[in-house]
């Protein structure tokens, strides 16, 4: 990855508790306007690791750079960072433009000033009427709004935002996340969030750092992610897929095709480039790459396609969700049942039990995950 | 078994809901009721009864009071006057002290994370001290620290200050330390993120969040040591005298109309401050740092 | 991703914590104002008395503590001591648990009691002991009311002796124990009585096996705290008690001020804050092995 500048520097920074370590051999560099996600389950460091970039906790060795500056061993205090907590954290005694004004009054700002920014911040989150209410009259999404403006009218190097939706019901989760990006692209602020929920990371992110057990899994674009999960653990945590164990047996044609021979014996055609003849690796199929069609239908459906996977199968059952339905097909020659993800629309709605069908597969929608690079969720296993 | 499941039964069953039985009362809960009723009359009536007798004409305080007068409270002697006004100086004192001290304390216990409830639990130690004996070590370190500085302690303000204080911390960390531990930790860390240092933080976010039960606990210190004798005993002297002490040694050796005088404005006194507390800071604060 | 990889890392360092500023006031006054006097009162103990007032530092003897266990005088003294505090937390408990019942389930009327005994509970032990002076005094509204009810035949003596100050004690104490309960018995959920009540318990079966182990840890909690109050009251047993209540911390009083024998008083301290310390650690152990069965019967 080449980027213009880096701005956020994160060099080995390792912490650890009691001799065991929470983050460890974190290595990220950040450039300046980007949105990045620090995405994982609860106790993978990544809070840590922004609390760490705050200055909240110091590191046990590595160093963190901003904008060329050491800031490793800087307290809090002097490191200008704008941070949103979940639980709002604003203070109770002050009102929603005093709280505003906290960052301000610090630095001995005059109040025509003061007030000029926390107006000015205020509307940015579209609060500007509500200046003289209590934080407690406030809802949460709102007090979130006004935890925003406080971290911003510090003209921050660093927007962070820990977990900031999760204390928040889906429907105004949704709505502050698209205030987020709003602000984002308008102040185009460095802004990092730390977020267990990947939809959130997805939506909002330039790029996604994938955590897991204290270390890094995969740092790349949402869709880079989604759709070519470097470890296992990423293509677990991020959407869901069947894995199958396999090993290559043909290299890539001209096309980008090569093949794998699957445990059950079966060939499966994948796009991928790296690994030699033999390698052991794990195929991963997402449901809504899945297609399935009559059996009488494959041939046809099939023509019209190069290197489609094609599976006879039976339907075992369906799931009906509103929006989409599941179907899940029982294929003979994988040995594994493959739920088929199909979004409900007129006529799709007319296969049934036991039924004969085929499954369709493009050769660039299989995942090609390297075996060895199993990697921290194994670990934590063993 | 939840509610829910116990009403469905009830009803299915066709009995009438035997919650209905609650309603009526038994034997035993009337009981309970007298018991209870008497318990809050028994803590009331020796007091209530003081400041009826406090009324009465006769030279020898009699309970019921054979007329109502204000002559024990007009003819109050002036050395009563001047134990209390040293009384209110020595708890205001004692309240400042034990706040500068306490409150920090507090803030500090329930930040601490690991081994936080030992060092509480050693804050709070003076109170684990009969107050009697409290009373004699200070009156011998007292001494001793005069015998080697030639300051005066006993006898003196300022050694009673000190006393009270060790009572009255531990008062004040019962107050303010349960809502420290409520008080969250991303609040000062959100204005230190802001660019506050720790002694703005302190003064300008954690003390105003603590206000409520820094001044439960400021007045806590202020009648614990404003009511003391056991460990006043021993520390006053000839120039200083508090009221309680002072009350003390007169109704041990005598019994007049005017000790029921006095005690009856000061209780007036206590009872309107703790009243207005209360209000102010509602009864669960109240209760809960009382023991 | 990073040119600088290899970054010389720092040694691995143990942060102090950078509360223990807010803690440095509040330790250094218990140390010099507690610790200290404490350790240098009870040292006394250990040293012979010299006559009023002075103690000889050159000889150190265990006389008067061996006193304490071996004199009939003393021991009378302590074994008055704890059954006046046995007396005064068994009370306190019986009248105790009941009002705090009624408060914890008194709905509208809750506050209001509430305010009571907060008031109570801050009321000058002064005024308590006067208006039980007259009270349980010979000619007191108690002694006419016995007397009119043909109980008594001549004013029973009431105050001045181990009654007075039983009862001014368990008075000063009770509201704090009151407040104690209040939150337990509040803990103990409703449902569980309506739920006795279902299931066909009388009221009284309810309270005697429903309530009342429910609340059991704060009974114990409860009963601690009213036992080492009354251990350690002076004020209230000092004047109810008359001349025939000597307790612990009367006699500690007189030993320092009339007797003038520091080393005794000392030696008598350090019994009272001992037995004090005993039944603390032996009732927090009961109690916690109640909490611990209690939790293995769910």
């Amino acid at each position: 990855m080449s980027y213009a500048k880096s701005f956020l520097e994160l060099q080995t920074v390792r912490k650890e508790y009691a001799g065991r370590p929470a983050v460890s051999g974190f290595d990220l560099t950040v450039r300046k306007g980007e949105f990045v996600s620090f995405l994982g389950p609860s106790g993978c460091g990544k809070t840590t690791t922004v609390r760490m970039i705050a200055g909240y906790i110091q590191p046990t060795s590595g160093r963190i750079v901003l904008d060329g500056q050491d800031v490793t061993e800087m307290p809090p205090q002097r490191r200008n960072m704008g941070m949103v907590f979940q639980d709002y954290a604003l203070f109770p005694h002050l009102t929603v433009q005093k709280n505003v004004e906290f960052g301000l009054r610090v630095r001995k700002m005059t109040s025509a000033k003061r007030a000029a920014i926390a107006k000015e911040m205020l509307a940015l989150v579209g609060l500007a009427d509500a200046a003289d209410l209590q934080t407690s009259q406030l809802s949460g999404g709102m007090q979130q709004r006004v935890a925003i403006a406080r971290a911003l009218a510090i003209d921050p190097e660093l927007l962070l935002l820990d977990e900031p939706f999760s204390a928040l019901d889906a429907k105004t989760r949704e709505s502050l996340r698209q205030e987020v990006l709003r602000i984002h692209s308008e102040t185009g602020i460095t802004t990092i969030l730390v977020t267990h929920d990947q939809s959130e990371a997805f939506e909002l992110s330039d790029r996604v750092v994938l955590m897991n057990s204290g270390e890094i899994e995969q740092v790349a674009t949402p869709r880079e992610l989604y759709r070519s999960p470097a470890t296992q653990f990423a293509s677990d945590f991020i959407g869901r897929s069947v894995k199958l164990p396999a090993m290559k047996v043909e290299q890539a044609d001209a096309g980008g095709i090569a093949a794998f021979m699957t445990k059950s014996g079966s060939k499966v055609w994948a796009t991928e480039h790296t690994p030699s003849e033999g390698t052991d690796v794990v195929l991963a199929i997402r449901p809504e790459t899945l297609e399935i069609v009559d059996a009488n239908d494959a041939e046809s459906s099939s023509a019209t396609r190069t290197m489609t996977n094609t599976w006879a199968g039976v339907i075992r059952d369906r799931l009906f969700f509103g929006p989409s339905e599941e179907v899940n097909v029982y294929v003979e020659d994988l040995g594994v049942e493959l739920p088929v993800s199909k979004e409900t629309r007129a006529g799709t709605g007319d296969w049934s039990k036991g039924q004969a069908v085929r499954v369709l597969l493009n050769a660039h929608d299989v995942l090609v995950i390297p075996a060895h690079a199993d990697s921290a969720l194994s670990r934590a296993e063993r | 078994m939840s509610d829910i499941d116990t009403r469905t039964l009830m009803s299915v069953s066709g009995r009438p809901p035997r919650a209905r039985r609650s309603m009526k009362l038994s034997l035993s809960d009337i009981m309970l009721r007298i018991v209870a009723a008497i318990g809050i009359l028994f803590l009331l009536l020796p007091t209530l009864i003081s400041i009826v007798v406090a009324f009465g004409p006769s030279r020898f305080p009699v309970f019921p009071p054979e007329g109502l007068t204000l002559k024990w409270f007009t003819s109050i002697d002036p050395s009563y006057g001047d134990a209390a006004l040293t009384s209110v100086i020595l708890a205001a004192w004692t309240a400042v002290i034990s706040i500068a001290v306490g409150v920090p304390a507090s803030f500090g216990l329930a930040r601490w994370g690991r081994g936080a409830n030992i060092l509480q639990t050693l804050a709070r130690a003076p109170m684990q001290v009969p107050y009697v004996v409290i009373g004699v070590m200070m009156l011998q370190f007292f001494v001793l620290i005069t015998k080697t500085t030639g300051v005066p302690f006993v006898g003196t303000i300022r050694g009673l200050v000190i006393a009270h204080c060790v009572v009255a911390v531990p008062y004040v960390i019962g107050a303010v330390y349960p809502t420290a531990c409520l008080l969250n930790t991303s609040l000062d860390d959100a204005a230190y993120g802001l660019g506050a240092s720790r002694l703005y933080t302190f003064f300008r976010v954690v003390l105003p969040s603590l206000k409520g039960s820094i001044i439960a606990g400021t007045v806590f210190a202020f009648l614990v040591s404003f009511d003391d004798v056991p460990i006043t005993l021993f520390l006053v002297g000839s120039n200083v005298q508090t009221l309680p002490v002072k009350l003390f040694a007169d109704t041990e050796f005598s019994f007049t109309p005017e000790l029921f005088a006095v005690s009856t404005l000061a209780t007036v006194v206590t009872c309107i401050l703790v009243l207005v507390l209360t209000k102010r800071v509602g009864t669960q604060r109240m209760s809960g740092a009382s023991s | 991703m990073s040119s600088t990889r290899g970054a010389p890392s720092r040694a691995i360092r143990k942060p102090r914590n950078p509360f223990r500023v807010y803690l440095i006031p509040l330790f250094v006054l218990q140390f010099a104002t507690f610790l200290v006097p404490l350790v240098l009162f009870f040292r006394m103990a250990f040293f012979k008395n010299q006559g009023p007032g002075l103690v000889d530092y050159d000889h150190a003897t265990f006389e008067y503590l061996g006193l304490i266990f071996v004199d009939p005088y003393y021991q009378q003294v302590v074994l008055d001591t704890v059954i006046f505090g046995l007396l005064v937390t068994v009370f306190t408990l019986l009248l105790g648990f009941p009002i705090a019942y009624c408060i914890a389930r008194a709905g509208r009327f809750k506050e209001t009691l509430l305010i009571v005994v907060i008031v109570t509970s801050f009321t000058s032990v002064i005024i308590k002991v006067l208006g039980w002076k007259i009270l349980l005094g010979a000619s007191g509204p108690i002694n006419s009311i016995l007397q009119v009810l043909g109980i008594a035949d001549e004013p029973l003596r009431l105050v001045n002796n181990l009654f007075g100050a039983v009862v001014g004690t368990v008075h000063a104490v009770l509201p704090l124990i009151v407040l104690l309960l209040v939150p337990v018995v509040e803990r103990v959920p409703v449902r569980l009585e309506e739920a006795a009540a279902g299931l066909g318990a009388r009221r009284f079966t309810t309270y005697w096996s429903v309530v009342l182990p429910a609340a059991r840890i704060g009974l114990v909690s409860g009963g601690l705290v009213a036992f080492a109050y009354a251990m350690g009251s002076f004020t209230t047993p000092a004047l109810l008690g008359g001349k025939t209540t000597l307790i612990l911390p009367i006699l500690i009083r007189q030993q320092a001020m009339t007797t003038i024998n520091y080393p005794m008083s000392a030696a008598l301290s350090i019994t009272l804050v001992v037995i004090v310390a005993i039944v603390t650690v032996v009732g927090l152990s009961v109690g916690s092995g109640q909490r611990a069965r209690m939790k293995g019967d769910q």
